[in-house]
Formats: structure tokens, sequence, C-alpha cells
């Protein structure tokens, strides 16, 4: 590769079409240095803003990808294990609908083809699989000039982005509508359609393997639910908690795997831990990880 | 113990052979044969078995060596590198149609005779599943039972294996004799490395120089060993390897290091520095089995 060929492949390396487009939170599978992980935590993205433990007395990595499903979350955990010691805790993050996605591997996205191996992808595409390799490899040769030239602007100079303020109450309404979506809901609480009982069973047994995954291989499993802002959590009801979360957890492992369930927790109402109604902030990551360490004994 | 066909014994180490392929491999080969090695490790995947193959024949020919006297290991991957890279995956996972058409015992047959194809050979000393493939191993290691009951293959093994893995084969009709993995000075393995030598299983190690060639590795101990015996980051790091119980197989073909890394007879770790060398153990792995081998 020429010098100028590595000069561009460096700067579209760090655009935001890179990072958090195309290979979204994969970076981190790419570099694992630690063979000796003491927790991890799975998860999707609420637990990719959820945990941080960059000031936690442990060797922990966040391995959540935003979005990220139950069963890629297995998936995930089934190929990179080697780096956990034995009796690691394995932290299994829930999302308020983590049960209604089961075996739909529609949310595969192309990024997996960079981290997971060809045995776990369902209907592997070879010439995929070598574009997104180059694509990771020599990114110069993809990006779309339009970003190229803004990260390279952004770069030089405004330096850091700044933070948006959020305005909670609308932020939590198109969290809603958007779950409604996905998962054809009118309500919360609405008994379910056929497909989504269907989805429900397919998860329990997702979340079985998990669990049962963490035992065989040695490891400790912890179901964790992660606090929301007071301005979401308002739109479920006990009765679809009950039904998406603590039911879910009941049918699918029992009491044989301890729930840490945060989902309600006062300590968590100050909307300054959170970066919308839905993820933490640095702030809320750092004291939420600490409360989880704490909870667990870890720390 | 492992010996060549003809009972000579197989030396401190072996040539790891990845990622020497064709006409590099044969010469290699050919080179290794005069210094002195007899162990030449390879893979179905590896897509070097036909140079390994073409070393025997010109060994042969050449009369530096007879096909008694060399010890050629593969091993059964789940890949079709008889056509391209991109064959990985092809066999022993969950999404491959080939399971559905073929059985475990079919596939490890081929797979065999397309390995004695290759090499040019009558017999392998010895045939290794490459990785403990989640939900098809068991039949995998049971199919390689039966081809070293016909006499295609003189030992049996496993490689990447850690004790969980090895414990369901110790109750079947042959036991693993071999299993190839990555140990170090800082990837110990304490525990496999136990089994293994409790248990009568002979320990290979592969790319066991990838510490001693690399800078981060180099430490006081390190070097004050070398200075007391005079010898290379890579000799202690081989010896260490033998004084476990282990048969390293460092892959060179520059002569200099072939010979270099076969030569190390002359000198023995004491227990000391045995510990010393123990004690760097950080857990390093030098492929993450996980990522090339999901768990299930």
């Amino acid at each position: 590769m020429s010098v100028f060929n590595k000069v561009l492949s460096r700067v579209a390396r760090r655009s935001n079409w890179y990072n958090n487009v195309v290979f979204q939170d994969c970076s981190k599978f790419w570099n694992i240095k630690d063979y000796q992980i003491d927790v991890v935590n799975l998860g999707s993205n609420s637990a990719k803003y959820g945990f941080d433990y960059s000031e936690c007395n442990v060797i922990g990595y966040n391995w959540a990808m935003g979005p990220q499903s139950l069963l890629l979350d297995l998936n995930i955990l089934q190929s990179y294990y080697s780096y956990l010691k034995p009796g690691a805790t394995v932290l299994i993050p829930l999302c308020p609908f983590s049960c209604l996605v089961g075996y739909d591997y529609s949310y595969l996205s192309d990024k997996y083809y960079t981290i997971l191996s060809h045995s776990q992808i369902p209907c592997f595409n070879i010439h995929k699989r070598v574009i997104m390799n180059d694509m990771k490899l020599n990114p110069h040769k993809y990006i779309p000039m339009i970003e190229f030239v803004k990260t390279v602007i952004s770069k030089v100079k405004f330096g850091k982005e700044k933070e948006l303020q959020c305005n909670f109450e609308k932020d939590a309404i198109r969290f809603i509508t958007a779950w409604k979506e996905q998962f054809f809901l009118k309500n919360f609480d609405d008994e379910w359609s056929l497909l989504n009982k269907n989805s429900y069973e397919e998860s329990k047994e997702i979340l079985h393997n998990i669990t049962n995954f963490c035992e065989r291989y040695s490891f400790k499993p912890v179901l964790v639910m992660p606090p929301v802002s007071q301005s979401l959590k308002r739109y479920f009801n006990d009765k679809a908690i009950g039904q998406c979360v603590v039911n879910y957890v009941r049918e699918s492992v029992g009491d044989s795997v301890p729930f840490l369930n945060y989902f309600d927790d006062s300590q968590y109402n100050d909307e300054s831990l959170f970066m919308n109604s839905y993820f933490l902030n640095k702030k809320g990551a750092g004291l939420f990880t600490k409360r989880v360490l704490n909870d667990l004994g870890l720390q | 113990m492992l010996v060549t066909n003809n009972g000579k014994t197989i030396g401190p180490s072996g040539l790891g052979t990845f990622p020497l392929k064709g006409r590099s491999m044969k010469e290699t080969m050919l080179t290794a044969i005069k210094v002195g090695y007899r162990l030449f490790d390879s893979s179905d995947d590896y897509q070097n078995e036909d140079g390994i193959g073409d070393g025997l024949v010109q060994g042969i020919k050449d009369g530096i060596a007879s096909r008694d006297d060399l010890f050629l290991q593969t091993k059964v991957s789940d890949c079709d590198s008889y056509l391209t890279d991109y064959r990985q995956n092809a066999y022993f996972t969950r999404y491959s149609s080939l399971m559905k058409r073929y059985s475990v015992r079919d596939i490890v047959r081929s797979k065999v005779h397309n390995s004695l194809k290759e090499m040019q050979t009558d017999y392998l000393d010895s045939v290794l599943l490459h990785f403990p493939y989640p939900g098809f191993y068991e039949e995998m290691w049971d199919a390689l039972i039966e081809v070293k009951k016909e006499g295609l293959v003189r030992y049996i093994g496993v490689s990447n294996f850690s004790v969980r893995e090895l414990e369901p084969l110790m109750k079947t009709a042959q036991k693993p004799q071999i299993n190839e993995i990555y140990i170090s000075p800082y990837g110990t393995k304490k525990d496999i490395v136990d089994f293994c030598n409790n248990n009568e299983i002979q320990l290979m190690t592969y790319s066991p120089l990838g510490v001693a060639r690399d800078k981060k590795f180099m430490n006081d101990v390190i070097q004050s060993i070398m200075d007391k015996y005079n010898k290379s980051m890579a000799q202690v790091v081989l010896k260490w390897n033998n004084q476990v119980g282990s048969i390293p197989l460092p892959k060179s073909s520059n002569e200099t290091r072939l010979k270099e890394n076969f030569n190390m007879m002359d000198f023995e770790l004491t227990a000391e520095d045995m510990e010393r060398l123990n004690n760097l153990n950080i857990n390093h792995q030098y492929l993450p089995i996980s990522k090339e081998c999901p768990g299930l």
C-alpha cells in the first residue's frame, strides 16, 4: 500500500462512517488484549452505554453491540469465551423486548462477518466476507466521499463533536413508537400475536442456551436489567414488565441464575445520569457498573 | 513415546509447516531432513500436504531418508482446502449442507484418504482432529479409531483440546495419543499439561516460538537464562517445551534456524530455571481457540 493510500486509510478509519455505521462496535473484538477477563457483559445498546469498567478494580470488557439480539449475544460468547478466565462472570443484559426477537437472523448486519466465524453465520456469503474484510483493512476504497470530507473537516477544524441536549419526553416517545413498530404492538400489555408468542418461545430457548453455555464452560451467568429514565419507565406498567421481563426470565431459567433488575431502581431517577431516555451516559454507566459489581461482591 | 515406523525416536522437535506451500514446502522438508528432523506436522487445511508428499518422494530418491524414517502428521479440519481457502467450515458445522448428505464417518475417511494421496504414502504416522468441533468431535474420534484399526494411521490424537473435551475421549476404545496445543512460559496451561502427562498423551506445541520472536516478551528472567546457558531465546523456549513433556513444532525455512531449533540436546534447564520460567505465565494465547472453533 502506498503512503498516500495509507494516509487515506487512516483518515477513513477515524470516520463516523467506519466506526459508527459500517463497523459499529466491532473494533472491541478485533483487538482484545486480555486473556484473563474477570467480567464481561453482552447485550445491546442499553448495555453498550450502560457498562463502563474503566474505574473498576476488575478486568472487565463491554462486549455489547448496538443493536444486538440475545441470539447474537450467544454467538459472541461462543466465539470469544477463550478470553475469559475460568469462573469469570458473564453479565447478560436484557432489554424490555429482548424476549420478542427469537431466532430472527434478519438482525445480522454485515459487520458480523468481521467478528464471527463462517460456522456461525447462516447463509454465509463468501463474497460478502471478502468485501467486509477488505473494507475493514482498506476503508479508503469504500468510504463515501462526503463522509471522508466531513471527517477531515471535523478533525481539523472543530475537534470534538458537541454533546446534543436531549428532550427526554420526546425521546421516550421515539423509543416507544419504534418498539411498537418493530414488534407489532398496539399496547405493551396486550395479548401477543402468534408471531410474538413464537418469538417468545424461541427467546426462552436462547436465554436458556446462553446460561447453559456459561455453566458448561464454568462461567457464572448473571441476568441484568439496566435502569431507564423516568420518562421512559412510565410507559411500562407492571403487567408489561411482568410479561416481557420477569415472566420471561422465570420461564427461561427459573431461579437458577441470579437476576439483577434495576429497571425500577430509584437510584437512577436522576436524568443527569442518562444521555437520552433509554441509555445511561458515561457518569451513569460508571455508577451503574460499580453498583452491579458491588451487588455481585466483585468490587 | 512416539517412534517412527522403524522404531526410531523422532527427536526433540518437529517441523511446523504452516504456511509453507508447494516447492517451498518440499525444499524446506529436504533441508530439515538433512538437519535431522523426522516429524513433519501438517493439516488438511494448510494446503501443503502435496509439498510434503513431493519432499518425501524426493528425499527417498536422493537417499537421505526412507518412508519409515519419517513421522508424517496431519489433521482433519473443517475445511475443504483442496479447493480454495474460502471453503472454511465446509464440514462439521451446523449450517453445512454437507452434514445432511454425508456422515461424519464418511467425511473423516474421505479426508484421511485425501491426505494419504496428497502425501504420496500408504500410511500416515499420525492424524489429529484439528479442533474440538462442537457437536461433532466425538463422532469424528470414533471414525479416527476405525482408520487406525485399518492400519492407515499409526497414532491418532487431537489438537486444541482442553481437559473438558479430552475427558469424553478417554472413555472410548482408544484414548488420544497426542494433543497438539499452544503452550509457552507465558501461557503454561498447567491443567492440560498435567492431564496429558498423567494420561500418557504426548503433548506437541504449535507456534512455540510465537513469543520468542516477539521482543515484548523479552525480560530479565529470560535474558539471564539465555546468558547462563549461552542460548537464544528460541532455544530456551523450545527446551522449556521439552522439559514440560512437549515436542515443539517450530516452523522455519531458514537452514540456520532449522538447526538452531533442532539442536538443543546439549543443555538442560535446572528445576529452579523451569520454575522461574513457569512464573512468567500470564495465560497468553497464540490463537484464541473459540475464535477458530466457537463453542456450542
